[in-house]
């Protein structure tokens, strides 16, 4: 049974349908890549996911005792939080949020998870440190941590290395592959279309026309040859 | 920091309650002894806004002209602009003296009237002048209205 | 006569008592919730719904109502929750809609105050609402009481909360995709600073309360790192700047809003040249 499907699923802003009737289904411990030209509506899509804008139609339907909130996230970064005065205690502490309902304060259990999370990621002995003087690959890590602090089932990861310099994008591939190997699902946007296909085993294309399947059929697809070439000889 | 809020806030209750004792302002000792170097009054001033900063001053005639009740029969001893209102209804002439706050748009002003009552301008000093007035706070109606004044005023 | 003779007289009023126990609590709530808003960018709200409420109490002098916050309340909290809401996705963007909301209000609340005077002195009346030069030594008991019980409730709600409004001011979107439901915190942030700024105007003014939420905030900020210590510092200098502020200006005759704000100004100063010199510290050790 599919953690998490979708059937017939139009998504858009204010009416504005950006895409038609989208059918897919996840399992657990899958590791689906989320792929297309800019402006397709991959992040629409992930935001329609977590609940954060409704669909104009269709149905999202949970499965395997998943519920709405525990789906985590790492969403793309935004200005405020570059500068935001905070240490990185403090910010993947927040990920247990979502699993205290109406208790005001974090007890024991929670900063045993957040802690866990901070050495998962390698961030032991970074507790302390202001989150704003991180560097980039580090502030991700963080981010990840907290992701996971609200959820070990399944990952929602928007662009996860985007201005990352290759080495260390190159270490949060492996991290993230890593939480896939111990069973957490990975639904994952990226543009960086080699990687993808190295740790991605369903692909799921938006734009003009829309493919799901797994990777080998993608990559013998039209659309994915198209996408492919196109990719590497840095046409968008 | 939950422990420095708690700490905060106690501290803070303890301030709020310092204030449930509603007491008349004592300014008799201090000022008393610096009012008798310089003016030589035998008579006690209960209310001195001479040594007061503006900003106090100008509250403090704020409360008396709200509260009256709590300052009848007191003597108080202010320094202000002396200002003269003709009413026409009355055909009477009201001097004051006249304090402005800090920013000096707003201004508060108490009325005197001096001793034996004589006609203005007689005894009275020009209006725009700087005036130490000395009085018994008071208050009469006019009508229904109330107002509040020193009487007995004697110019410094 | 020293400074030390001369306080022991004014805090013998109990005016002088009043003021200086509701400016600290107003000074305490104000600075907490300045953190949240300089941080989500909304540092402008206090000014905006500063404005508005002067426009209601105008209002509500032309109205002849003897307790004014019947009107300013309200308007002002529903005032505060449509600014709030429109922050992300709106037609009209957050600054813009601020802007004209305070402008209007403004214009609207003096032009009343002349058209339909309820005193004497109008602009005297509207000079002290814009910049609080008195007012907050001329509350009355009553006012006194609301002032320590409203900023009372508001601290205790910063304090129960207090995780939940780092969550919703760092990553929006993260809690609500993992299911903290932020509109209603959103909502409740909206309140209560519309409530701390109905009564931050006794203190400092309409003009002047901006100064009261955004500079004990971003002084914490240039010296401090984390949330918790950023939120402290914020209170903790907010309650010195206001205690200062008044015992200057009521042993000096200065207006008591104006010289909160300067009091605020000069901390700000000398937290960001100790930033600065921590800051280049810092980099000359790693170099």
């Amino acid at each position: 049974m599919p953690q998490l499907s979708c059937k017939n699923l139009c998504i858009g802003y204010d009416n504005n349908v950006v895409v038609r009737n989208l059918n897919f289904d996840v399992y657990s411990g899958d590791y689906l890549a989320i792929v297309g030209e800019n402006g397709a509506g991959k992040s629409t899509l992930i935001k329609t996911l977590l609940g954060l804008i409704k669909p104009i139609s269709g149905k999202i339907v949970t499965g395997e005792g998943l519920k709405r909130k525990e789906i985590g996230y790492l969403p793309q970064q935004t200005v405020v939080q570059r500068d935001f005065p905070a240490s990185v205690w403090e910010v993947v502490l927040s990920g247990c949020l979502s699993t205290m309902g109406f208790k005001p304060f974090y007890g024991k259990k929670e900063k045993e998870t957040t802690k866990r999370n901070i050495e998962r990621m390698g961030l032991t002995g970074f507790e302390k440190r202001s989150y704003r003087e991180l560097s980039g690959g580090q502030q991700q890590r963080v981010l990840l941590a907290r992701a996971l602090c609200a959820t070990q089932k399944i990952l929602l990861l928007d662009e996860p290395v985007s201005g990352l310099d290759p080495k260390v994008t190159a270490e949060m591939y492996e991290l993230i592959e890593s939480l896939n190997q111990e069973g957490t699902t990975i639904i994952m946007i990226s543009h960086d279309i080699r990687s993808t296909l190295q740790y991605a085993n369903k692909i799921l294309h938006i734009g003009h026309d829309i493919f799901f399947g797994s990777k080998e059929e993608y990559v013998a697809s039209d659309i994915g040859k198209v996408f492919i070439g196109g990719e590497e000889n840095g046409n968008h | 920091m939950k422990r420095i809020i708690c700490c905060l806030l106690i501290i803070f209750g303890l301030f709020a309650f310092a204030s449930c004792t509603d007491e008349k302002p004592k300014t008799n000792e201090e000022s008393e002894s610096n009012n008798t170097v310089e003016t030589k009054q035998p008579e006690r001033i209960d209310v001195d806004l001479t040594i007061l900063s503006g900003t106090v001053a100008y509250s403090q005639v704020y409360d008396m002209l709200c509260n009256p009740s709590k300052y009848i029969g007191k003597t108080v001893k202010m320094e202000g602009l002396f200002s003269v209102y003709y009413g026409e209804d009355t055909g009477l002439y009201y001097p004051a003296v006249i304090i402005k706050d800090a920013t000096a748009c707003c201004a508060q002003g108490i009325e005197f009237v001096l001793k034996n009552d004589p006609p203005y301008p007689s005894g009275y000093p020009t209006e725009g002048t700087d005036v130490t007035v000395k009085g018994r706070f008071g208050v009469y109606y006019e009508g229904s209205d109330q107002y509040c004044h020193l009487v007995d005023a004697e110019i410094l | 006569m020293g400074i030390i003779e001369k306080l022991q007289i004014y805090f013998a009023f109990p005016f002088v008592r009043y003021a200086l126990i509701v400016g600290v609590l107003i000074a305490l709530c104000s600075s907490l919730l300045g953190v949240t808003l300089v941080l989500k960018r909304f540092s402008f709200i206090g000014d905006g719904l500063s404005h508005v409420a002067f426009g209601a109490m105008s209002v509500a002098a032309i109205a002849g109502l003897t307790n004014e916050m019947l009107i300013v309340m309200p308007v002002t909290i529903v005032c505060a929750v449509l600014l709030l809401k429109s922050g992300q996705n709106t037609k009209i963007k957050g600054d813009a809609s601020v802007a004209m909301i305070s402008v209007s209000a403004l214009a609207i609340g003096y032009m009343l105050m002349n058209l339909f005077p309820s005193s004497s002195n109008v602009s005297s009346d509207v000079c002290a609402t814009l910049f609080g030069s008195t007012s907050i030594l001329t509350l009355s008991e009553a006012e006194v009481w609301l002032s320590v019980a409203l900023s009372i409730v508001v601290v205790f709600i910063f304090i129960l909360f207090y995780n939940k409004i780092f969550a919703v001011t760092f990553d929006e979107n993260f809690a609500t995709a993992t299911g903290t439901r932020a509109n209603v915190y959103n909502l409740i942030i909206a309140i209560v600073i519309a409530v701390v700024i109905v009564l931050a105007m006794n203190l400092v003014g309409s003009l002047l309360i901006s100064a009261l939420i955004i500079f004990p905030a971003l002084s914490a900020m240039r010296v401090f790192k984390t949330f918790k210590s950023v939120t402290v510092c914020s209170a903790v200098l907010s309650v010195v700047c206001a205690v200062l502020g008044m015992l200057v200006s009521v042993l000096s005759g200065t207006p008591v809003g104006p010289t909160i704000v300067v009091a605020d100004m000069v901390f700000f100063f000398l937290f960001w040249t100790i930033g600065l010199f921590s800051r280049s510290g810092r980099r000359s050790i790693r170099k």
